[in-house]
C-alpha cells in the first residue's frame, strides 16, 4: 500500500546574493514517519527547514511544495503553524521565566469570561505532560528544568496546536542518553498518532535508533533518500561527507617522525565540563606539529579550544603549556603565552563588523606593532598587503569595512589575524568554512608553511580530506572524549570515519 | 520525573526575597518610630502625607515598572508628568474634563512616539527616552514661558482629586493608585496582553517565534507609561493647585528604586507590578525620615535613594549569577 | 605571485560610501556648515571675530564633556553622571582653595577623585555586571548630593583667584581668549588618541564585538575602566574649565542638562550609539551645533525652551538615520 504523503518538495532552489544555498532539492515525508534528515555543515538543511517553516521563501517559479495534500507556501512562521508544522530547536524558543505550562498554551490559553483560565490550563498542562511520560510540577518556570525536559514542553506545545508535522532541529545535543531516550518514546508515541517527525541531527547512533528513512545533502543539493534499514553505517557517512571525485582525496601528508618527538608544547589532561560537553578530554601538541581534532559536530572540539584558549573557564582537568601547569583567566593571558584561536563562528567572535580590512587583520597584533601605544600605520598597512596578497583576500581597499566583504574573505582576514601574529600554538576551528575550493588550497599551503617553520596547529575541521591532506596526527572525539588516534600513514578519510562510526562507547587507540 | 529538594536555608532567602519590599516598609517604620516617635507615627499629619506622595511617584512608576518588564528603562517621564501638568493647567478654564483629556494627550503622544522610536528605529530605549525627556521638558516650558501656571478657582475637581481624602483618611491619590494596579494586575496575569509582556521581556527571540508582535507591545507598554506620567502629572497640579514646567524632577531615580525594591528586576521578564506600592512607600519613607529631621538636607535623600538602588540592583546581579551557577552544575539548562 | 601587483594598485583608495553611510560620516560636519551658513545670513551681528571667540568659550568646556562622552558611547555603555561629576570636581578644587590651597594641587586632587569614580563605575560595569545606564543615573544624583553637601549647599564666588581668572579670562595676543588653547589641544589628542593609538583600537573594537575583542586579547575589564576614567576625568576638567569661565560655582545648578548635550553631540557626529565606530570629528562638530543652537536661538530672541526641542528632535532624527534594518 502506498503510504500517505504529509511533506512533498520537489525541484527547491533557494539563492541568497551571491550563493545558491539549495540547488534543485527534494524532500518527501510520509506520514507518521520518522526522517532522518544529515548533511554536514553548509549542507542547506537549516535552510530548507526555514523554507518548510516559512522563515524563508523558496526561489519563485519553481519547485513544488505539497503540505497534507494541498500546495502551500508559508509567508511566515505564523503560516506554517496554522498549517501544523512545529519546530523543536536545540536552543529552545520558549520563555524562560514564563510557567511550564504557560508556555504550552501561550498565545493559546483556555480563557473564561475572557480572562486567562490559570486552574484549566494546569490541569491541561500536566495532563499533557504526562501523555509525553513526564511527572512534573507544570506551575514552575522553565528556566529551571533540565533541557529534556524543557524539550518536551517544546513538544507539548505543539502538540497543543495540532502538529501534523514535527520538526526537531539538533534537538538531542544537549541530552545525555536517559534523556534521549525519553525523547524517543516521546516521538515514538507521536508516531502511533500518524504525526510525523523530521530529525536533523549528526548523531548516527540516534538516528538508527528512532529513524525509519534518511535525507542526506551535501552543498546544497539532495544527495539520496534510503530506509535506514537498507543503509549501513560506514556507507551513510561517506555519503553524507561526500567522496569528491578529485585526486586531491589520496594525498598524504609527508610522514615526518621527527615530530613526535620535539617537546610538547601544550597539553590538556583530563577535561570535563559541567554541563557533559566534555567528558574527559586528552590531548598533547608538539612543536611544529600539526594535530587534526576530527568529530561530528557536537563532539566536543570547539568546546575543547576554548579551554585551550582561555575563553572557558568553568573546566575539571589540568593545561599545560610547555611544562608548566596554567589556567587562564581570559584569551589575553594564552596569547600571551602564544596562543592563538581562529573561531568558527566569525559572525559573533571573529569580525569587528564596522572597523576596516586592515584593523580586523592587524587587531591582535596591535601590541607588537605599536610603540607606547602608538600604532605603527606602515607596518600595519605592510602586514595587510602581505596576506592579503598570500591569501587573495579580495577587498577593495585595506580601508573598507569589513562587513561589506563576502563572508570567504571575511573568514580570510579573520585566518589572516591570527597568523601575523607567530603564534607559537594555533588553533583553527573550520577555518577553510565558507571558502572556495581554489582559495582552501592557498590556506592549506599557508598552514604547512607555518607548521614547516615550527608553529604547532591544532586543526579542527569537519572535511575529512583537509585534515588526511593537512595532519600529522588525528585524535577523534565523540560526545566529549577521545575515541581514537591516528598517525602517519594509519591516517586516510576511511580510517577516521571507521573510528566515528565504531558503535563501542569505550576508547579504541589504533596504534 | 526530578523534585526539587528545598533547604530551609533557602526556603528563608525566599521569603525575603518575595516580600523585599514589604519588609524594607516594616524596617523604616521601625526607624522612623525610634527616631521620630509620635511624630512620625502621626497618620494624619505624617503618616498620610506619605501616602499621598507614594501614590503619585506610584502612579508614574507603574508605567515604568511596565517597562522594565520588557527590559527597558524609561527616562521621560519625569518630563512627561511636568508637561502633562501644564497643559492641564493651560486648559483649566475649559473645564475639568478638556484639561484633564489635554494632559493625557500630552502623555499619549510621547509615549507613542517613544515606543515607535524605540520599536521600529530599533533605538535604545534609554537614550531615546533622554531625548524625549529634553523635549518634553523644552514644552513644558514653552507653555507659559519657564513660568508656573495657577489653577486659582477653577477645576476645584482637581484639586479635590489632588488633595482630598476619602472618608477623610485615605488620599484619593492613593485610591486612584491602587485602582490602576488592580487593573494592572489582572491585565498582566490574565490577559494575553499581560503574558506577552512577560514573554518579550523574558526573551524577544522566543517571543517572536511564539508568535507575538513583539513591537506592538514595546508601543503599547511606552504608550501606556506616557499616559501614567500624564496621569501623575495631571494629580500633582490638582496637589499643587498649579502646573509647574519644572515637576518631578529627579523622579526617574525615585521611580526605579521604587520598582527594584518593589521586587520586579532589572533585567525583565519577570516581577509583580504590586511590589511597587510598598516600593513607592519605602522610598518616600526615606525622604520623609529625613525631612522630620529638619537639619539633614534635603539632598541627603538623594544619596540613600541612590545607595539605596544601587544596593538593591547587586542584590539582583548577585542572585542571578548564583543562579546560573546552580544551573550549570546540574547540567540541566541552557 | 602574479596578485601582487593587482593588491599595489587596488589599496590605495579610500573605502567607497553609500549615501546613508556619507550622511552619517559627515553630517555633522555638513550640519555644522549649514548652521552658520543659517546665521551669517540670518543673524544680526554673527559674522565678527567675537562671535568665533564667544562660541569658542562656551563650547571648550562641554567639548571635553563630549569627547568623553565619545570614549564611553563607542565603547558600548553610557555615562550620564558627567554633569554631577562637573560639579563634584568643581567643589573640590573650590573648597581646596578658598581654605588656602594651592590650585594646582587642588586640581590634580579633584582630577584623582574623578580618576576614581571612573574606575569604581568601570569595575561595577565590567566585572560585576551593573547596566550603564543604571549605575550613571544613581552616580549621577549621588555625586550631586555629595557636591551640594560638601559645599554646604552656598555658591562659590572666585572671581578674585588669580588662576581662575587665568583660565577663565585671560586673552592671548589678538584678543583670543585662553580656552582656545584647551580647545585646539583636545582635539588633537582626542583624534590622535581615537585614530592612532592600540587604545582607540581596542575601544571601538570592545563596543563593536564585545565577545570578539576578548578573543583577541582585550582585557575587558581594564578597558572598561579606563574608558570611564576618561569619561570622569574629562568632565572634571570640564567642571574646572566651566567654574573658571563664570568665576563663579552653583554646587545645586552647575553641570546639569550637560550630559544630555554631550550626547547630542555625540549622536549627531556619527557615532555608534550601541557601540563601535567613533566619529570624533563629528563629536566635535556635534558639540559646537550644541552651541550654536543655543547662540542662534539667543541672538534671534528665542525662547530658550526651544533650543532644548530642537536638540532633542536633532538627537532622535539623527539616531533614526543610523538604523540599519533587520540584522
Amino acid at each position: 500500500m502506498e503510504p500517505k504523503i504529509i511533506l512533498e518538495m520537489k525541484h527547491i532552489s533557494k539563492t541568497f546574493p551571491g550563493v545558491k544555498a539549495l540547488k534543485n532539492v527534494q524532500f518527501t515525508v510520509h506520514k507518521g514517519e520518522v526522517m532522518a534528515f544529515m548533511g554536514e555543515n553548509g549542507a542547506g538543511k537549516s535552510t530548507l527547514i526555514k523554507i518548510i517553516t516559512g522563515y524563508y521563501h523558496k526561489d519563485p517559479g519553481e519547485g513544488i511544495f505539497y503540505f497534507d495534500g494541498t500546495e502551500v507556501n508559508p509567508r511566515n512562521t505564523e503560516e506554517s503553524q496554522k498549517l501544523g508544522i512545529s519546530t523543536i530547536f536545540q536552543e529552545l524558543n520558549l520563555s524562560p521565566f514564563l510557567s511550564i505550562a504557560e508556555n504550552i498554551y501561550l498565545g493559546n490559553s483556555p480563557k473564561k469570561r475572557g480572562l486567562i483560565d490559570w486552574k484549566t490550563m494546569n490541569v491541561n498542562a500536566r495532563k499533557a505532560m504526562l501523555d509525553l511520560g513526564v511527572d512534573v510540577d507544570v506551575t514552575e518556570s522553565l528556566n529551571i528544568q533540565s533541557t529534556a525536559i524543557q524539550q518536551m514542553v517544546s513538544i507539548a506545545r505543539a502538540l497543543a496546536r495540532n502538529t501534523k508535522l514535527l520538526i526537531m532541529d539538533e534537538a538531542t545535543s544537549s541530552l545525555d542518553n536517559s534523556e534521549v531516550s525519553i525523547l524517543f518514546d516521546v516521538v515514538k508515541k507521536l508516531k502511533a498518532k500518524g504525526i510525523s517527525t523530521i530529525f536533523v541531527t549528526h548523531k548516527m547512533d540516534e538516528i538508527y535508533r528512532i529513524c525509519d528513512r534518511v535525507t542526506i545533502f551535501k552543498d546544497g543539493e539532495y544527495v539520496t533518500c534510503r530506509p535506514l534499514s537498507e543503509l549501513p553505517k560506514f556507507e551513510l557517512i561517506s555519503l553524507m561527507i561526500g567522496r569528491d571525485a578529485s585526486e586531491l582525496m589520496n594525498k598524504h601528508k609527508q610522514y615526518v617522525p621527527e615530530k613526535q618527538k620535539t617537546e610538547i608544547i601544550c597539553k590538556i589532561e583530563g577535561i570535563e565540563k559541567a554541563n557533559r560537553r566534555l567528558n574527559g578530554v586528552n590531548l598533547e601538541i608538539h612543536k611544529g606539529e600539526v594535530v587534526g581534532l576530527a568529530g561530528l559536530l557536537g563532539s566536543g572540539r570547539t568546546e575543547t579550544a576554548k579551554v585551550i584558549f582561555g575563553d572557558d573557564i568553568n573546566y575539571e582537568g589540568e593545561l599545560y603549556m610547555g611544562n608548566m601547569a596554567v589556567k587562564f583567566k581570559n584569551p589575553r593571558g594564552a596569547i600571551k603565552k602564544g596562543c592563538a584561536f581562529c573561531s568558527e563562528d566569525r559572525k559573533t567572535e571573529g569580525i569587528f563588523p564596522h572597523m576596516t580590512v586592515q584593523d580586523n587583520l592587524t587587531m591582535s597584533n596591535l601590541g607588537k606593532i605599536s610603540k607606547f601605544g602608538l600604532i605603527n600605520s606602515r607596518e600595519q598597512k605592510r602586514i595587510s598587503k602581505e596576506y592579503i596578497s598570500k591569501i587573495d583576500i579580495k577587498t577593495p581597499s585595506l580601508m573598507a569595512k569589513i562587513k561589506n566583504l563576502s563572508g570567504g574573505n571575511q573568514q580570510k582576514v579573520i585566518l589572516s589575524r591570527w597568523l601575523a601574529m607567530n603564534p607559537d600554538l594555533i588553533i583553527l576551528d573550520e577555518p577553510t568554512r565558507g571558502i572556495d575550493v581554489g582559495a582552501k588550497g592557498e590556506i592549506e599551503n599557508l598552514i604547512k608553511q607555518i607548521s614547516d617553520s615550527g608553529i604547532s596547529v591544532l586543526y579542527i575541521s569537519s572535511e575529512l580530506d583537509e585534515l588526511v591532506r593537512g595532519c600529522d596526527r588525528i585524535v577523534i572525539l565523540r560526545d566529549g572524549k577521545n575515541v581514537g588516534e591516528l598517525i602517519h600513514n594509519e591516517i586516510s578519510a576511511d580510517a577516521i570515519m571507521n573510528i566515528i562510526a565504531e558503535e563501542n562507547q569505550g576508547s579504541c587507540y589504533d596504534k | 520525573m526530578e523534585r526539587k529538594k528545598v533547604s530551609i536555608k533557602k526556603d528563608i532567602g525566599h521569603l525575603i526575597g518575595t516580600n523585599s519590599d514589604i519588609l524594607a516598609v516594616l524596617f523604616m517604620i521601625l526607624v522612623g518610630s525610634i527616631a521620630y516617635g509620635r511624630v512620625f507615627l502621626n497618620y494624619n499629619r505624617n503618616l498620610i502625607n506619605v501616602l499621598h506622595t507614594s501614590s503619585m511617584i506610584g502612579i508614574m512608576g507603574i508605567g515604568v515598572n511596565l517597562c522594565f518588564l520588557i527590559g527597558a528603562r524609561d527616562m521621560s517621564v519625569g518630563a512627561v508628568g511636568a508637561l502633562a501638568s501644564m497643559v492641564t493647567a493651560y486648559l483649566s478654564p475649559y473645564g475639568i474634563v478638556v484639561s484633564i483629556l489635554g494632559g493625557l494627550t500630552a502623555g499619549l503622544l510621547f509615549g507613542v512616539f517613544n515606543g515607535v522610536i524605540i520599536a521600529k528605529f530599533k533605538v535604545q530605549p534609554f537614550i531615546a527616552t533622554l531625548g524625549t525627556q529634553l523635549a518634553a521638558r523644552g514644552t513644558a516650558l514653552l507653555v507659559n514661558n519657564g513660568l508656573s501656571i495657577s489653577l486659582g478657582d477653577k477645576i476645584p475637581q482637581l484639586k479635590v482629586i489632588g488633595n482630598g481624602n476619602l472618608f477623610g483618611k485615605i488620599p484619593m491619590p492613593a485610591v486612584i493608585f491602587i485602582a490602576i494596579i488592580i487593573c494592572f494586575s489582572i491585565i498582566l496575569k490574565f490577559t494575553g496582553y499581560g503574558r506577552a509582556v512577560y514573554a518579550v521581556g523574558g526573551d524577544e527571540g522566543s517571543a517572536e517565534m511564539m508568535g507575538i508582535h513583539v513591537d506592538w507591545i514595546k508601543i503599547s507598554v511606552f504608550t501606556i507609561s506616557g499616559l501614567m506620567a500624564a496621569l501623575s502629572g495631571i494629580v500633582l497640579c490638582g496637589r499643587l493647585s498649579a502646573g509647574q514646567p519644572t515637576a518631578c524632577e529627579g523622579w526617574e531615580m525615585t521611580i526605579m528604586a521604587a520598582i527594584v525594591i518593589g521586587g520586579t528586576p532589572v533585567r525583565g521578564g519577570v516581577g509583580k507590578i504590586k511590589g511597587i506600592i510598598f516600593g513607592s512607600i519605602f522610598v518616600n519613607l526615606i525622604t520623609n525620615l529625613i525631612n522630620l529631621n529638619g537639619h539633614l538636607s534635603a539632598y541627603w535623600k538623594d544619596i540613600i535613594t541612590g545607595v539605596v538602588l544601587l544596593v538593591a540592583v547587586l542584590v539582583q546581579v548577585y542572585a542571578d549569577k548564583q543562579k546560573e551557577k546552580i544551573r550549570h552544575k546540574g547540567g540541566s539548562l541552557i | 605571485m602574479t596578485n601582487n601587483k593587482k593588491v599595489d594598485k587596488i589599496i590605495i583608495d579610500k573605502d567607497k560610501m553609500g549615501l546613508r553611510e556619507i550622511f552619517i560620516e559627515y553630517g555633522a560636519l555638513i550640519a555644522l556648515f549649514g548652521l552658520i551658513l543659517f546665521n551669517c545670513i540670518f543673524t544680526k551681528n554673527f559674522r565678527s571675530l567675537n562671535t568665533v571667540f564667544l562660541v569658542i568659550k562656551q563650547a571648550t568646556p562641554i567639548l571635553f564633556m563630549t569627547i568623553g562622552m565619545t570614549f564611553v558611547i563607542s565603547s558600548g555603555g553610557i555615562d550620564i553622571s558627567t554633569g554631577s561629576i562637573m560639579a563634584f570636581c568643581g567643589i573640590i578644587v573650590s573648597i581646596g582653595i578658598s581654605n588656602g590651597g594651592n590650585f594646582l594641587l587642588w586640581t590634580l586632587i579633584a582630577l584623582l577623585a574623578c580618576a576614581l569614580i571612573g574606575a569604581f563605575n568601570g569595575v561595577l560595569i565590567s566585572k560585576v555586571g551593573v547596566q550603564p545606564i543604571i549605575l550613571s543615573l544613581v552616580m549621577q544624583i549621588v555625586i550631586r548630593g555629595v557636591t551640594v553637601l560638601m559645599a554646604k549647599s552656598s555658591v562659590f564666588t572666585l572671581g578674585g583667584y588669580p588662576e581662575v581668572k587665568f583660565l577663565g579670562l585671560y586673552r592671548l595676543p589678538g584678543r583670543i581668549p585662553i580656552q582656545t588653547v584647551f580647545f585646539i589641544a583636545i582635539i588633537i589628542i582626542s583624534v590622535f588618541v581615537l585614530r592612532k593609538t592600540v587604545l582607540g583600537k581596542y575601544i571601538e573594537a570592545m563596543g563593536s564585538n564585545l565577545k570578539a575583542s576578548r578573543l583577541v586579547g582585550v582585557d575587558t575589564v581594564i578597558l572598561t575602566m579606563t574608558v570611564y576614567i576618561i569619561s570622569s576625568v574629562l568632565a572634571g576638567t570640564c567642571g574646572i574649565l566651566e567654574m573658571c569661565r563664570n568665576a563663579a560655582l552653583d554646587p545645586n545648578e552647575l553641570g546639569k542638562l550637560y550630559e544630555l548635550d554631550a550626547i547630542a553631540g555625540v549622536a549627531i557626529g556619527g557615532t555608534a550609539m550601541k557601540g563601535g565606530k567613533a566619529n570624533i570629528i563629528g563629536s566635535i562638530a556635534g558639540c559646537i551645533i550644541m552651541v550654536l543652537i543655543g547662540t542662534t536661538v539667543n541672538m534671534n530672541g528665542i525662547p530658550f525652551a526651544t533650543a532644548n526641542i530642537m536638540k532633542a528632535l536633532i538627537i532622535i532624527v539623527a539616531l533614526a538615520i543610523q538604523y540599519e534594518g533587520r540584522a
